[in-house]
Order: C-alpha cells, then sequence, then structure tokens
C-alpha cells in the first residue's frame, strides 16, 4: 500500500503521527491532523458559525465510518474535502427544506445578523473574505476555496472534486473573474458611502 | 489562466493572518468537537479492515465446501425435453408421425443414420427431434441411388422394409416423401404422412436459434436455396392448410424453445433444419414478439396533478419542470393537450407570453378541440 501523507497546508496544520500507511490509520489520528482543513473549508463552502460545529461533527462521523474504505490512492485532504463537501451540500439542503425559503435565502445571504448590507463597506479580513465568497456560484466558490485558500494543485482539485483538469482550471479562472469582480463592486461601494 | 488581482491577494492574505476564522477552531472549540465525537466513534466501531485470521480460514473453507456440497447434489440441469415429451404437446396427427420417427430412430443401426458422427444421446434433443422430423421430410433431397452411407444417401425408411439400395420404383425401393400418393390408404406404404407434423414440427424450430437476424437470415436464405424445387412444392403445400389452425400451438411450442433456457450448444449444422428454414416467415415471426406496455396514465396523471398543484401555489417554475418531465415520459401520452394547456398557461404567470403564443399555436395546429383553450386564452389575454 502507498504511503499517503497526513500533512496539511504549511503551518496550518496541526501535525500528527503520521501513520506509515492508510490501514494504520485512526479516526483520532485524522481528527488531530485535519480538523482545522475540515473547519476550515466547510467555513468556507458556505457553513456559518452556528452551524459548523454540527457539519465538523458529522464530517468525523462519516468519516469514522469510511476510514476503512479510504486505500491511500489519494491524499486524504482530498479525500476529506470530498466527505466534507457533501455534508455541506446535505446541510444546505436540510436548511432549504426545514425553513422557509426566505429565512434560508437571508441566512446563506446574511452570514452574520451584524452584515447587513449596509455594513458592508465596514467589514475587514476574513468576514469581508466570506461575504465576497457568498457572491460566487456554489461550483465556482469550491474550486476557488481549494485553488486560493487551500493553495491545491489542479489535479487534487479535480480528484476532489471529481472534475476533468480541463474543466477545473476553468472554473478557477471564472473563479477569479467572479471574485474580482465582487471585491471591484465592494470598493466602489466603499468608495461611495466615503 | 487569469490571476487574482493584487487586491484580491493582500485582502486574502489580510483575512488569512487576521481572522481566526479562517485558521480553524480555537483550542476549545477543538476539544468541545473531540469531546462530542469520542463517544460517537465508540458507537460506531470501525469494521474490521483485514479478515486474516485462522477463524475466518477455517469459516470461508467451510462456506466454500458447503457451497460445492450444495452445488453437486441440489442443482441439477433441467432436463432435456424428449422427443415423447415434445410430441405429447403436438396435435394427435403430428404426434403419430413423431412417433413413429422415434421409433425408426430407436430401430435403426446408428451407422446408416443420415448424421453419422451425432452422437445418440443427442437424438432426444430437442432440436436433434425436429432435425429427425426435418430429414424424415426432406427425404425428397437424398438420392436413392446415392451409395449407401453417403452423404446424399436416404436415410432408412420407417417401415424398415425397403432398401435405400433398390433402383427407384422397385418395390423394395425407399419411399420419398415427394413421391407419396395422397390418395394411398393411410397405413400403406405409399401413403404420405399427415401434413399437421410436416406443418407443426418444421415451424416450431424457427423459433429455437437465438441468432443475430442477419446471420438467420443468410442461413435461411442459403437453406432455401439448396432445396429442390419439388420438395419446396410439397412442404409449402403441406403446411398451407395448417397455417389458419396452427398459430397457437406454434407460438407455445416457440415460448417454451426460447425460453426455456436447457438449449444445449449443438454446432450450428444441428440447429437450423432445412425444412424449417422453408416456413420461417416474417410473417409468422410477429406471433411471439410482445407489445410494448401502454403508457401508465396514473403516471401522467401525478405529473399533471402535481404541476397543477404547482400551479395553485404560484409556482409556475415548478410546475414548467414537472410538465418538461411529463414531455420526456410520456412524449404521446393520453394528456398531451392538457400538458400543453397547462405549459401555456405556467409561461403565461411567468410573463413568457411570446413562448406561450407558441406553445398555445402548436396546440391549435393539432386541432384540439379542447375545452381548455379558451380558457387559456382569457388567463392569458391572447
Amino acid at each position: 500500500m502507498r504511503s499517503i501523507s497526513l500533512v496539511g497546508a504549511p503551518n496550518r496544520e496541526a501535525r500528527a503521527a503520521e501513520p506509515a500507511c492508510a490501514s494504520e490509520l485512526r479516526v483520532d489520528q485524522v481528527y488531530e491532523a485535519h480538523v482545522d482543513f475540515v473547519w476550515r473549508s466547510a467555513r468556507s463552502l458556505g457553513v456559518r458559525e452556528m452551524n459548523i460545529d454540527d457539519v465538523v461533527q458529522e464530517v468525523f462521523v462519516v468519516v469514522q465510518r469510511r476510514l476503512a474504505e479510504f486505500e491511500g490512492r489519494s491524499d486524504i485532504k482530498t479525500w476529506l474535502f470530498g466527505i466534507t463537501r457533501r455534508v455541506v451540500r446535505a446541510h444546505v439542503r436540510q436548511l432549504i427544506r426545514s425553513r422557509s425559503q426566505t429565512e434560508t435565502s437571508a441566512e446563506l445571504a446574511d452570514p452574520n445578523a451584524a452584515c447587513a448590507e449596509s455594513q458592508l463597506s465596514t467589514l475587514e479580513g476574513a468576514r469581508l473574505l466570506y461575504t465576497l465568497l457568498d457572491e460566487l456560484e456554489p461550483d465556482l466558490r469550491e474550486v476557488f476555496v481549494l485553488s486560493e485558500l487551500e493553495e491545491m494543485s489542479g489535479p487534487s482539485i479535480a480528484e476532489a472534486l471529481d472534475l476533468e483538469l480541463s474543466n477545473v482550471y476553468a472554473r478557477v479562472r471564472r473563479a477569479r473573474m467572479a471574485f474580482d469582480a465582487a471585491l471591484r463592486r465592494y470598493r466602489a461601494k466603499q468608495a461611495r458611502t466615503a | 489562466m487569469s490571476e487574482l488581482s493584487p487586491d484580491a491577494r493582500d485582502l486574502i492574505a489580510q483575512a488569512q493572518k487576521q481572522g481566526p476564522e479562517l485558521l480553524g477552531p480555537s483550542a476549545e472549540q477543538r476539544a468541545r468537537l473531540r469531546e462530542k465525537l469520542t463517544p460517537l466513534w465508540a458507537a460506531e466501531a470501525p469494521k474490521p479492515p483485514a479478515r486474516s485470521g485462522l477463524r475466518w480460514k477455517l469459516a470461508t473453507a467451510v462456506v466454500i465446501a458447503g457451497i460445492s456440497v450444495w452445488g453437486a447434489t441440489a442443482w441439477r440441469p433441467e432436463p432435456e425435453p424428449t422427443l415423447r415429451a415434445v410430441s405429447s404437446r403436438l396435435p394427435p396427427a403430428a404426434a403419430k408421425t413423431l412417433t413413429a420417427a422415434e421409433a425408426s430412430e430407436s430401430q435403426s443401426p446408428s451407422g446408416s443414420e443420415s448424421a453419422p458422427s451425432q452422437p445418440k444421446a443427442a437424438a432426444h434433443d430437442r432440436n436433434v427431434a425436429y432435425d429427425a422430423e426435418g430429414a424424415c421430410s426432406s427425404h425428397a433431397e437424398c438420392d436413392p441411388n446415392a451409395p449407401h452411407g453417403s452423404a446424399r444417401a436416404c436415410p432408412p425408411c420407417a417401415t424398415a422394409a425397403c432398401d435405400p439400395m433398390a433402383s427407384a420404383g422397385s418395390a423394395r425401393a425407399c419411399l420419398a416423401s415427394s413421391a407419396c400418393d395422397p390418395n394411398a390408404p393411410r397405413g400403406s406404404a405409399r401413403a404420405c404422412p399427415p401434413r399437421g407434423a410436416a406443418a407443426s414440427l418444421a415451424a416450431a424450430p424457427r423459433k429455437v436459434p437465438a441468432r443475430r437476424p442477419e446471420r438467420a437470415a443468410a442461413s435461411e436464405s442459403l437453406a432455401v436455396a439448396s432445396l429442390r424445387a419439388p420438395a419446396r412444392a410439397s412442404m409449402e403445400q403441406a403446411s398451407e392448410p395448417e397455417k389458419a389452425s396452427e398459430p397457437e400451438h406454434v407460438a407455445r411450442i416457440a415460448h417454451s424453445a426460447d425460453y426455456g433456457g436447457t438449449r444445449p450448444a449443438t454446432p450450428r449444422a444441428e440447429r437450423v433444419p432445412r425444412t424449417a428454414a422453408i416456413v420461417r416467415t416474417p410473417e409468422r415471426r410477429v406471433d411471439t414478439v410482445q407489445d410494448p406496455a401502454p403508457p401508465s396514465l396514473d403516471g401522467e396523471l401525478e405529473l399533471l396533478g402535481a404541476a397543477q398543484t404547482a400551479l395553485q401555489k404560484q409556482r409556475p417554475s415548478r410546475a414548467l419542470t414537472l410538465l418538461q418531465e411529463h414531455a420526456f415520459r410520456f412524449p404521446t401520452g393520453s394528456l398531451v393537450e392538457e400538458r400543453m394547456a397547462m405549459q401555456a398557461l405556467a409561461l403565461c404567470a411567468l410573463q413568457r407570453r411570446h413562448a406561450a403564443a407558441t406553445v398555445l399555436s402548436n396546440l391549435e395546429a393539432r386541432g384540439s378541440k379542447s375545452q381548455l383553450l379558451p380558457r387559456v386564452r382569457s388567463q392569458c389575454g391572447l
């Protein structure tokens, strides 16, 4: 069996003892090494802070159930992102089902109660980043998070999202353009407010 | 690939430095999550990854041995239908001829059969039974003057009193089917075999070969071309009066041949009797083709009902989706006009009046006299 890497992005992951092969992986090891990555990915994919605990917990329950099937043929981060992505989508669907359309839209469009449209110009840092990410389509958002925030390579993204490599590049280009456009709109609004 | 603007890059760098949310959960959040997850992990213990112990090997061996023993004792291939079994499903006249053929087979030595290489056990095979009857029916093909044992030699007669080596026309010469006398008393030497036997038995094996149509057609044309005209005339004459009364039991035999699933892998020459090719006509093949199931009205009603509900709930987009699904599943359904009318209504609700007018004109072009037309027109204002 091929050896796998448990190392996340440089200077981001809490490194754990790295077993030699996938069959030696234990879920608590995976949790210690990659909970930051899963948490960050779920947050970047649109899960609100009030729900992030539930989503991450659900991800690691799935990980524990499916860990025996992981054969180490891909990077474990790729595998974890696939699980996270499915759990997040299920979470969003559940939100849409359980609440009225208007409530869900409002919540999805307005991640923090304080981040109303009128206060957008005062956002900074991570909150502004999440707000701009919310303006991207889900498909573009996923590739943008993996390429720009997680700095994954094109083939890894293709594997994580089950896409052709050419599609990944095309989506990354469109996502960058959409993000730049959203940022320009924000800057213009900021200039008008000032 | 286009790059991110410097402003966007600065924003991401700034967010990663400032925003704790981007770095991951805090220590407190991490501990809380771990506390929640530990009992869940314990409750859902992972399956053993590798089954390599001695107990596993032993259990596997026992299971395999059990399957082998069961396979050797319980499973038996379905017995092939014997000639007698086939004859029990035929009309009395055909069964009688078939019984006579079986008797002649049992009496004749194996070396004098028309297919000497054919195993004796296979003579009771369903196909070979037809072949045997086909051979009896195609006596006209053989040459009574051909040397005994040659490919064109006549098969032994059922009476066993004739001599294949005798000259044609002599008292001991074997009788060809084409030379039989229809007016001769039944049971006499020159009596023709019953017509039902030839027709039904020749028609039955046409369903047996499950081959590609073009290959079947090719072999059929070859077989027909190889027959001599008198034989063809006699066979068609024999099968003609039976066509009106035969289809039911012919279809039954063909069905049992098609779905019996016990047909052995016999050589191609055995599978396609030459006499069977004569009556393998396209009209008769239609007998066993099953009509496709009619489209379900319930399914149509369900979809259109859901679309109607969506329209009433002011959700025309949802209604259009359901109507498209209806058009995909039931393109020629019974409720096409209703679907088109509802499509027009949904398009009107979406302020797509031009598309609604197109749908309405299509509906009118179908010559529809539906009561829905004026209602749709009034609602859409078209």
